[in-house]
C-alpha cells in the first residue's frame, strides 16, 4: 500500500498529474497532522517504556476522552466508567514495556480498558446479587430528556444483553467499526454485527409508540 | 475509527438518543481530576515498567547476599559443633575414667607378687 503525507493546506493533486498515484494501486493518504500526531504518541511511548511517568501522564490526557467512551459503553454507571478507565490506564502502564511502538496505541489501549470495563460489571454482578439496590442507576446525566422516553430507553438498555449493549454504544454512540469492536470485546466481527442488528430492532420495538420517528 | 457503516433514518434518531444518554462530561476540568487520579495510581504502584526478569535480577542479588550470610552462618555453628564436641570427648576422657583406673594401679601396686611376676624378674636377672 502507498502512503502519501499531504501538508494541511497543500491542494491535492489533479487525477491526470504525472505525480499523480496510479490508480490502480492503493493509496492511503495521511494528513500531515495525523502523521505528526502518531509520531509524538510514538515518542511518549518509548519515552513511558524507559520509565518516565511523565511521558505516560501524555499518553494518559491523550487518549482518557476515548478512553472513558469504550468503558461506558460497557458499564451502566458514570461512576463504574470511572473505575474501569483508572484500571485500564494502571494495567496498561504495567504492560507498557510489552507493548511494540509501531501499533497503535489506542486500539491495544481500548482492548485492556474494554476488558477491565467487563471486570468491573462482573464484580458490580457480584455486588449487586448480594444487596437489592434502592435505585437503579442510569446512565443519563441531561436532566432534559423526556422522562417517558427516558425511563423505556433505560429500561430496554438494561434488558439488553451485557454485550448487545456495549456494541450498540460504541457502534452507533462511539463510531467504532464492526472489526475493531470485535477486537475489543474478543469476538468475531460478525457477532459484532449480529449483536448490533438485534439491539437496534429491541430498542426500536420498544421504543416505537414513544417516539414514531424511531 | 469512522461512521463508516451507515444507518437507517430510525437508527440514527435512536443514535441520537443514544449519544445523549451516553454523552461524556464536557468540563475540562473533570478530564484533568480523571488524569490526576490516573496518575496517582500509576504512582503508587511503583515502578513497574520492570520486566519480570529484572525484578527477578535484583531479588537475585539480595538472594545471593542472604545466601553467603547464611553459609557463614552455617559454617560458625557447625565450627563450634565439632569443638563443643571434641571438649567434651576430651573432659570424658580426662574426668570421666581416672578414678578407676587409678584404683586399678593402687590396687596392683599394693598387691603381692604372684609366681609368674617372680619367675621373670629371676630369668631376666640371671
Amino acid at each position: 500500500m502507498t502512503a502519501i503525507l499531504r501538508l494541511p493546506g497543500a491542494p491535492a493533486l489533479a487525477p491526470d498529474s504525472p505525480d499523480a498515484p496510479d490508480r490502480a494501486a492503493p493509496v492511503r493518504v495521511l494528513d500531515a497532522g495525523a502523521a505528526l500526531e502518531r509520531a509524538r504518541e510514538r515518542a511518549l511511548v518509548i519515552a513511558a517504556q524507559a520509565g518516565d511517568q511523565d511521558a505516560f501522564a501524555g499518553l494518559v490526557r491523550q487518549h482518557q476522552q476515548r478512553a472513558y467512551a469504550v468503558a461506558r459503553a460497557v458499564v451502566v454507571t458514570h461512576e463504574d466508567a470511572e473505575d474501569a478507565v483508572q484500571e485500564g490506564f494502571l494495567h496498561a502502564y504495567k504492560a507498557i514495556a510489552r507493548f511494540r511502538p509501531d501499533q497503535p496505541f489506542g486500539a491495544w489501549l481500548h482492548r485492556i480498558v474494554a476488558n477491565a470495563a467487563l471486570d468491573v460489571t462482573r464484580r458490580r454482578k457480584v455486588r449487586d446479587a448480594d444487596t437489592l439496590p434502592e435505585t437503579v442507576a442510569s446512565p443519563f446525566r441531561d436532566p432534559a430528556v423526556d422522562g417517558d422516553l427516558r425511563a423505556r430507553l433505560e429500561r430496554e438498555l438494561g434488558a439488553l444483553g451485557e454485550r448487545q449493549r456495549a456494541v450498540i454504544v460504541l457502534h452507533d454512540v462511539q463510531g467504532f467499526k464492526h472489526a475493531e469492536i470485535g477486537r475489543m470485546l474478543g469476538i468475531p466481527e460478525g457477532t459484532a454485527r449480529s449483536d448490533l442488528h438485534h439491539a437496534r430492532a429491541q430498542l426500536r420495538r420498544a421504543l416505537h409508540d414513544v417516539r414514531s420517528d424511531l | 475509527m469512522s461512521q463508516q457503516d451507515t444507518h437507517d433514518g430510525g437508527d440514527d434518531a435512536l443514535g441520537a438518543l443514544l449519544r445523549e444518554a451516553y454523552a461524556p462530561p464536557a468540563d475540562p476540568a473533570y478530564w484533568a481530576s480523571l488524569e490526576a487520579r490516573v496518575m496517582a495510581r500509576v504512582r503508587e504502584s511503583g515502578d513497574a515498567t520492570q520486566e519480570w526478569w529484572q525484578l527477578l535480577g535484583t531479588w537475585a542479588r539480595a538472594g545471593a547476599i542472604a545466601a553467603g550470610i547464611t553459609a557463614v552462618a552455617a559454617a560458625a555453628a557447625l565450627f563450634q559443633l565439632r569443638a563443643a564436641d571434641a571438649r567434651a570427648a576430651y573432659e570424658a576422657v580426662v574426668e570421666g575414667t581416672p578414678a578407676p583406673t587409678l584404683t586399678a594401679v593402687a590396687r596392683t601396686a599394693g598387691a603381692p607378687a604372684d609366681g609368674r611376676e617372680a619367675t621373670l624378674r629371676y630369668v631376666i636377672s640371671h
